[in-house]
């Protein structure tokens, strides 16, 4: 155990020794082990590229990390060799040998494990040249892929904790005033000004508050928040101090899903870490501020990211929503002054107090400042963390960052916010993304999910998929929530299985202005939104399903039938063999033909047509 | 500390902080509310007991419940609006399916004008008639016992005895939930000498005086444990409870 640091000038020798003893040329070999790359065998590719360098005499334990996510989580497991910036992707364990020998002795580059910019053909060698990463502007992230997750020596070595000791030098009062004038807005989903939130905590009544970071991230596909605990846990953590200091809190809490094992590990060892340094504990830094941290995991509800389920869940009750009339600033944790910020939103703050706050309003919109992590997944090319100054078009994200639509297809929607935002058609794709535009449009930015939907989706299919969702994780107290969901869940099944009329549209209407105007919490009054902005932009979709019995994405199979084109059909057999039904019939080299009654619509023939000759209508 | 307000452009007077339906109640008013009490802090559950409140300062009219809601300084509260009771009508037609022939359902239907429900009675549920207004588990709990639970989440939440066990052991039958249900869904069976009640069966405790049982054995231990009336008073009936009192009385008249 390190000896607690004694003050600011204690740590800047801290961080003096460790940059002395650490060459800047030295080669260094990261392989990214976050959740994404980790499915794909990226421990496994660390491991082994320990034993080869082992075995090749190469200090591996100066010269090897492993990362948290690097964003890039489609092309993994990612490795990147420093000083010369060199990406591989889809790196194996039997790519390692040749990496460590002519990468590493022979200082070549392996051309075959390069990305290829599918635009260009042209084969990417650093970070630099990817166009997946060239149009974001990283200031969260950018760290992950410098520093090993689990070594608080290597956040300090980048400058860690230095936003800390200017925190110290300004005082709480300029602080906060800087974190106010910044503009930061929440990150978890409501975009509430994060400086008029500590203010309205720090003044109220009481002698003891509390700070907590919620690290619920209960958003199916998201992971914004999972990848900075896991790859950056110390820049949470500082925001977290600096928070403290100007609210004039004592404690704090990390709450984060069970489902997060990894994250769990690297904030609890985090919070070890700063302690035993003297940055958690009594007197920070030598200073007058006393401070620690303790880790609350959640069992993983979606409800209990949202605030006073939060607080109920965090004190050992059910974690269900109530009113909150008198704010969680003045009456939260047992009913003490509490500060509640997401984790995007505490990992801003050490970047604000260090670079100021005019800096971090020159990114972003007027409004809406700083930058924002998407988590860009579903029918584009490029999946992964994307990070973009706020106000940057839906276009630029998904085309310019994500390369589009794969397959030559084409875009059809996007949905944000989660599973309660709404879906945007393409005539929206120029709207800037930041939080008020976006609800402007019937949607939300929520903490940054980013779906993108293609040609070949049904937006029926799609309304009722969110509501399946949302209504097993209403907590079940309000019956407009409770009730109103499945309702309008099954509503849309009538419609995707045609039973539905214009009737059934009109009761989804009703239905939805009730759930929205008289539901309790966030989680009720926005669960309408996926029905209501495919209403809104995808009505003729809608319509197609009752009047005429049609799905138009050819994607609920009760309004579907397969046919087989006789003038593309060859007689190949194919599709008849593998029929699990045995509804295609047809000689050799004559056109086959499908029995409807027989037909269960799996889709299998139309797969394994080489001649493309199944259609659906 | 009192605070002025006006329900439906009438002043009343009223304790800061008071439910505002309580308030709305003690001044003759009528709000449909299923799963209010005034012994016990609201969950509002239910959503029957919209209002519009506006409060000095504050712009619009907002929709909210009464149950939960304090009531405060300027308070300007409208009971009754098409837009409160079209919601309420809605949220109201979400339970008729559990509770069908409930007469505290009936009731408040008749008083919005729903005439035909518009979904059809839900079967199987875990509990038939259930509507899900807690009660029964925020009276057992304000009374000690915590022997219900709300268990699970979304179209999967019912009540009952805690992690979904079939027999609530920590019942002592005193049948609290029983009284307070809405829809009278708890099942509570006396025979001569036992009460069945959340999958228990409890001996019965008789009066002392005049023989009838009147509580159960183990509600009976845990009156007298607690000490809140006498031990004597404890193995009397209600009524055999208060003629005692009323002797004891006599003296000092
Ligand atoms: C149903 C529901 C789920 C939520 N889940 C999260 C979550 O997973 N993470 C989060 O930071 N905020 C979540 N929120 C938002 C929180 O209630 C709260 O606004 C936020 O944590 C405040 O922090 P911020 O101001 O930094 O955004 C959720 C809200 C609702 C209604
Ligand atoms: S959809 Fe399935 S069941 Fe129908 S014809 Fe094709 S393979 Fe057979
Ligand atoms: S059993 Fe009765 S009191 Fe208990 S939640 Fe159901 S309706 Fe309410
Ligand atoms: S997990 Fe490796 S890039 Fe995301
Ligand atoms: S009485 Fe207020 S919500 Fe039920």
């Amino acid at each position: 155990m390190t000896a607690r640091l004694a003050g600011p000038r204690a740590l800047t020798r801290y961080r003096e020794a460790l940059t002395r003893a650490r060459d800047p040329g030295r080669r260094v070999v990261s392989v990214c082990v976050g959740t994404g790359c980790r499915a794909n065998g990226a421990r496994e590719v660390y491991a082994a590229l320990r034993a080869q360098a082992e075995k090749h005499g190469v200090a591996c334990e100066e010269q090897s990390r492993a990362t948290g996510c690097l964003g890039f989580c489609q092309c993994g497991p990612l490795l990147s060799v420093a000083p010369e910036g060199i990406v591989y992707q889809h790196v194996r364990v039997a790519d390692v040998p040749e990496i460590v020998e002519r990468t590493l002795l022979g200082g070549e580059t392996v051309e075959r494990l390069l990305y290829v910019d599918p635009a260009t053909g042209r084969p990417c060698r650093t970070e630099e040249e990817i166009p997946f990463y060239h149009r974001q502007q990283r200031v969260l992230l950018r760290d992950n892929a410098l520093l090993d997750p689990t070594s608080i020596d290597d956040y300090i070595a980048l400058g860690g904790y230095s936003a800390l000791c200017r925190a110290f030098e300004m005082g709480p009062v300029a602080v906060l005033e800087e974190v106010k004038r910044s503009g930061l807005r929440g990150r978890g989903g409501a975009g509430f000004p994060t400086g008029r939130k500590w203010e309205a905590c720090r003044d109220a009544a009481g002698d003891l508050r509390y700070v907590v970071c919620n690290a619920d991230e209960g958003d199916p596909g998201a992971f914004m928040d999972d990848a900075l605990l896991e790859g950056d846990p110390h820049s949470v953590l500082e925001g977290m101090i600096i928070g403290a200091f100007a609210i004039g809190a004592r404690e704090g809490y990390v709450y984060v899903r069970q489902e997060y094992p990894v994250a769990v590990e690297r904030i609890t060892r985090a919070i070890d870490q700063a302690r035993d340094l003297g940055l958690l504990g009594e007197s920070v830094l030598g200073s007058d501020l006393s401070f620690d941290v303790r880790v609350s995991r959640g069992g993983g509800a979606f409800v209990c990211g949202e605030a006073s389920a939060m607080m109920a869940s965090l004190e050992g009750r059910r974690g269900v929503p109530r009113r909150r009339i008198i704010h969680l600033s003045e009456r939260g944790l047992w009913g003490r002054p509490t500060n509640l910020n997401n984790v995007e939103t505490w990992a801003n703050v050490p970047q604000i107090v260090l670079r100021g706050a005019d800096w971090f309003r020159s990114m972003g919109t007027e409004r809406s400042t700083g930058t924002k992590i998407f988590s860009l997944v579903g029918k584009v090319n490029d999946t992964g963390l994307v990070e973009v100054p706020m106000g940057a078009t839906l276009r630029d994200i998904i085309f310019g960052i994500g390369g589009g639509i794969p397959g030559g297809k084409g875009f059809k929607a996007v949905q944000t916010g989660g599973p309660s935002g709404g879906c945007l058609p393409a005539e929206k794709l120029d709207t800037p993304v930041d939080f008020d535009t976006l609800v402007a449009e019937g949607s939300m930015m929520g903490s940054g999910g980013m779906i993108v939907m293609d040609e070949d989706t049904c937006m029926v299919d799609v309304a009722r998929y969110f509501l399946r969702f949302l209504a097993s994780e209403s907590c079940g107290n309000c019956t407009s929530c409770r009730e109103g969901l499945w309702r309008l869940r099954d509503l849309l099944g009538d419609i995707a299985e045609g039973r539905g009329t214009r009737d059934t549209i009109a009761l989804i209407e009703e239905l939805a202005d009730t759930v929205k105007a008289t539901s309790l919490c966030a989680l009720g009054t926005s669960a309408v939104n996926p029905v209501l902005s495919t209403l809104r932009h995808f009505r003729d979709e809608y319509l197609a399903h009752v009047d005429d019995k049609r799905c138009p994405a050819a994607v609920c199979k009760a309004l579907i039938t397969f046919s087989i084109d006789p003038d593309a059909c060859n007689g190949c057999t194919l599709c008849a063999a593998r029929c699990p039904q045995g509804a295609i019939s047809g000689e050799k080299r004559q056109p086959h033909t499908i029995a409807p009654e027989l037909c269960i619509k799996c889709g299998i023939c139309r797969d394994v047509c080489p001649r493309d000759a199944v259609r659906v209508h | 500390m009192d605070v002025r307000l006006t329900i439906d452009g009438h002043e009343a007077k009223a304790p800061k902080d008071m439910s505002l339906l309580d308030v709305v109640r003690r001044v003759g008013g009528e709000i449909p509310a299923l799963c209010h009490h005034e012994g016990i802090a609201p969950i509002a559950a239910c959503r029957l007991c919209l209002v519009e409140v506006r409060r000095p300062g504050r712009g619009e009219a907002v929709l909210t419940t009464s149950c939960d809601y304090p009531v405060s300084e300027g308070l300007e509260v409208v009971t009754a609006s098409p837009r409160i009771r079209r919601h309420r009508a809605m949220n109201l037609q979400l339970l008729l399916p559990y509770a069908p022939d409930a007469p505290a359902l009936h009731e408040i239907a008749e008083s919005l004008g729903v005439t035909a429900p518009l979904f059809a009675p839900v079967t199987g549920a875990p509990l038939p008639g259930c509507i899900l207004c807690e009660l029964c588990v925020r009276v057992c709990a304000a009374l000690g016992y915590h022997a219900l639970a709300a268990i699970g989440r979304g179209d999967h939440k019912r009540v009952g005895p805690p992690f979904g066990r079939s027999v609530a052991t920590a019942c002592v039958g005193c049948g609290a939930c029983h009284e307070v249900c809405p829809t009278g869904c708890i099942a509570m069976e006396d025979t001569a000498t036992t009460r069945r009640i959340w999958g228990r069966e409890l001996e019965l405790f008789t009066c002392r005086r005049c023989g009838k049982p009147f509580t159960t054995v183990a509600h009976r231990t845990v009156m007298v444990a607690r000490g809140d009336i006498p031990a004597e008073s404890c193995d009397l009936c209600e009524t055999c409870r208060s003629r005692d009192y009323a002797r004891r009385l006599a003296p000092v008249r």
